[in-house]
């Protein structure tokens, strides 16, 4: 059992680890005090994991006495993975590319011919137990090091299993969910209303413009050589506008949503939904704009930027709002995923439910036969294979077995799926603490007017500043300002 | 991620008391241990409708004016004897009468003063009752769908038997 005390402003909280610093329990004895002040104060001597917040919320409420405050978990670690295809940009690079205001350098197409290497995997996926105090005991119970969890379309797994392949010539991308696959392209001149809802599985290279009213869904990439107007288009992968996004009509169609990044040299009057990353070759003006990950714009104008983890600028103008974090984040694939893994587990307790049933009926009818086999052998040994009793018994054993083992397959499918299931949602979480903490930095001017949100902190700048980073604290849900 | 618990398969525990400071600490913390809290404000017919069998421990204000000791001592004593059921006295005063009553007439597991320190109860619990460790998903019904294998395939050998007791060809 170890105590530690920790003051704070009005008070002093006890904390007491039981169970091996599993489970620490916390008594707080002075004047009011607030949530954020008790989590600082947790994370201050050390306990940044596990927070059981309605415990915490209690405290703040001014209940007296001890409560449980923070817990070890289990957690999925959705392994680590190399995307050979794509580009990850350092925090150097960004700042580099934001200076120079230059991205034409970078491939963005996913170029991949058949027997490519597209992924390779440097860690497996495992199960850990954090503690409170941020450690972490691999628990390698997963039963897999495979990349089975990620592989999508026209791709293979080989290199005992830890290397993903493509299987013919095409765009690799990547979902939001960290899956794989390759599709081949179809190419357009241009696309517009008259086209209807334009939908393929595969990639789709539009030469020219994709005009006002246009509608197009693509299972994977999507490529604009020109400008869109106000359109509405969805892909699984990278959507990239060469021209830009331009809504002049602030038309309701003026909306897309691409599972991994969308690239565009303007964004203006657009509604955008994005994975990995944000990446605009100029301004960002007067947009609605959601990402997972990372934006990256030179310039942004009274737009609203929802942002998971990171927002590089070198201009914010406009009265913009950022919301940091990925608190933030309103993801309906995700939640729709979420709903159904919650269906899967209740289901899964069905199935056990099923199988433990059948188990139980069947030992009963074991039983019951036996005593009558007993029973037979002693009486009249002669009639037993003829019994027709004991014929029955078997018949009826012979169908719960039946049902049994059909139970159990169901039972095994239905780990598989949650298995999976977990790993993906794993995976989609990660994005938001890869790099650290959620910051906004600007390399220039944020204007006076600029509004950042975090969960218990919104911070309007009253003056402009420059060169500036805004980090949110993850424990306490609050920003701090600094000079980059 | 939270994974859902099977709520029925939690061993319960019994808190009589009326005190908020000592129920909030008591069941929050044994609903954190993985058991289920059953709180009681006093000692009428509601205790009747438990099954004695799903009690792991109750912890029980002995000061509490509706709280009869003989009360307690049909109602669990015989469990508690058989070493089946813990029996934890709260109290808030050590001299008063109620209280030193309980402690000539009554065998108990242990007592406890008011405010309740949670580390102390931890100790005692543990001393009696394993706490089911975290457990993972994949390793929790990995272990089930072995156990069903085993199972079937254990079954299939002896119902291969019976068929050829009966003489059943082709069978399993």
């Amino acid at each position: 059992m170890n105590e530690i005390q920790t003051n704070l402003k009005n008070g002093v909280l006890s904390l007491i680890l039981l169970r091996k610093g599993k489970l620490v329990i916390g008594k707080y004895k002075g004047h009011k005090t607030n949530v954020y002040e008790l989590q600082k104060a947790l994370k201050s001597v050390g306990i940044t994991h596990g927070y059981l917040n309605n415990s915490i919320s209690l405290i703040a409420s001014g209940t007296a006495g001890q409560i449980p405050l923070a817990q070890a978990y289990i957690a999925d670690e959705p392994g680590q993975l190399h995307y050979h295809f794509e580009k990850r940009w350092t925090k150097m690079e960004i700042m580099r590319l934001l200076q120079m205001g230059k991205f034409e350098t970078v491939d963005l197409k996913q170029q991949v011919s058949k027997d490519d290497l597209l992924v390779s995997l440097t860690k497996a996926p495992t199960s850990i137990l954090r503690y409170p105090d941020g450690r972490k005991e691999n628990l390698n119970d997963l039963g897999i090091s495979d990349l089975h969890f990620y592989s999508g379309r026209n791709v293979r797994i080989s290199d005992k299993n830890k290397a993903i392949y493509a299987n013919l010539n095409g765009l690799a991308f990547r979902d939001a969910f960290g899956v794989v696959s390759v599709a081949p392209v179809l190419i357009f001149k241009s696309i517009g209303k008259v086209h209807g809802h334009v939908s393929y599985d595969e990639s789709l290279l539009v030469e020219n413009d994709v005009r006002s009213g246009a509608n197009i869904d693509s299972s994977a990439n999507l490529f604009i050589g020109g400008v869109a107007r106000s359109a509405k288009m969805e892909a699984a992968g990278t959507i990239t506008v060469s021209f830009g996004l331009d809504n002049a009509d602030r038309s309701e169609l003026g909306q897309i949503g691409a599972g991994q990044s969308v690239f565009a040299s303007t964004i203006r009057n657009y509604k955008i939904r994005a994975g990995t990353y944000i990446l605009v070759k100029t301004t960002i003006d007067s947009s609605n704009i959601q990402c997972l990950n990372t934006v990256i714009a030179p310039k942004i104008n009274a737009s609203e930027i929802r942002v998971g983890n990171k927002l590089y600028a070198h201009t914010i103008t406009g009265n913009t709002r950022v919301y940091l974090g990925p608190y933030f984040i309103k993801d309906a694939q995700y939640n729709k995923i979420k709903n159904f893994h919650a269906q899967h587990q209740r289901r899964l307790i069905d199935l056990k439910n099923e199988a433990t049933i059948l188990r139980d009926k069947i030992e009963h009818g074991k039983k019951n036969a036996l005593i009558h086999l007993k029973k037979l052998k002693t009486v009249s040994p002669d009639s037993i294979p003829g019994d027709v009793l004991l014929n029955r018994y078997y018949t009826n054993l012979h169908s719960d077995l039946v049902k049994l083992d059909s139970a159990i397959n169901k039972y095994e499918r239905q780990i598989n799926l949650i298995s999976q299931e977990r790993m993906r949602l794993a995976y989609y979480e990660r994005q938001f603490i890869e790099d650290g903490s959620a910051e906004v930095i600007c390399t220039g001017a944020i204007a006076a007017g600029t509004v950042i949100s975090a969960p218990n902190h919104t911070m309007k700048l009253n003056s402009q500043r420059q060169n500036v980073s805004i980090k949110l604290d993850s424990a306490s849900g609050k920003l701090e300002l600094k000079q980059l | 991620m939270t994974v859902i618990v099977e709520q029925s398969m939690k061993s319960k525990i019994l808190i009589i008391d009326i005190d908020p400071q000592t129920i909030i600490s008591l069941s929050w913390f044994i609903a954190i241990l993985n058991l289920e809290p059953v709180v009681v404000h006093n000692w009428p017919s509601n205790i009747k409708s438990l099954k004695k069998e799903e009690l792991k421990a109750v912890f029980v204000d002995v000061e509490l004016a509706s709280v009869k000791l003989d009360q307690i001592s049909q109602s669990f004593g015989k469990a508690q004897a058989n070493g089946g059921l813990l029996l934890f006295y709260l109290y808030s005063r050590t001299f008063a009468p109620r209280y030193q009553k309980a402690q000539q007439q009554q065998s108990y597991t242990k007592a406890f003063k008011k405010p309740v320190k949670l580390e102390k109860v931890y100790y005692a619990l543990q001393e009696h009752i394993d706490f089911d460790e975290l457990h993972s998903f994949n390793s929790d019904s990995n272990a089930k769908l072995a156990e069903f294998i085993n199972f079937s395939s254990n079954f299939k050998e002896w119902l291969k038997k019976l068929s050829q007791i009966l003489q059943i060809k082709g069978a399993v």
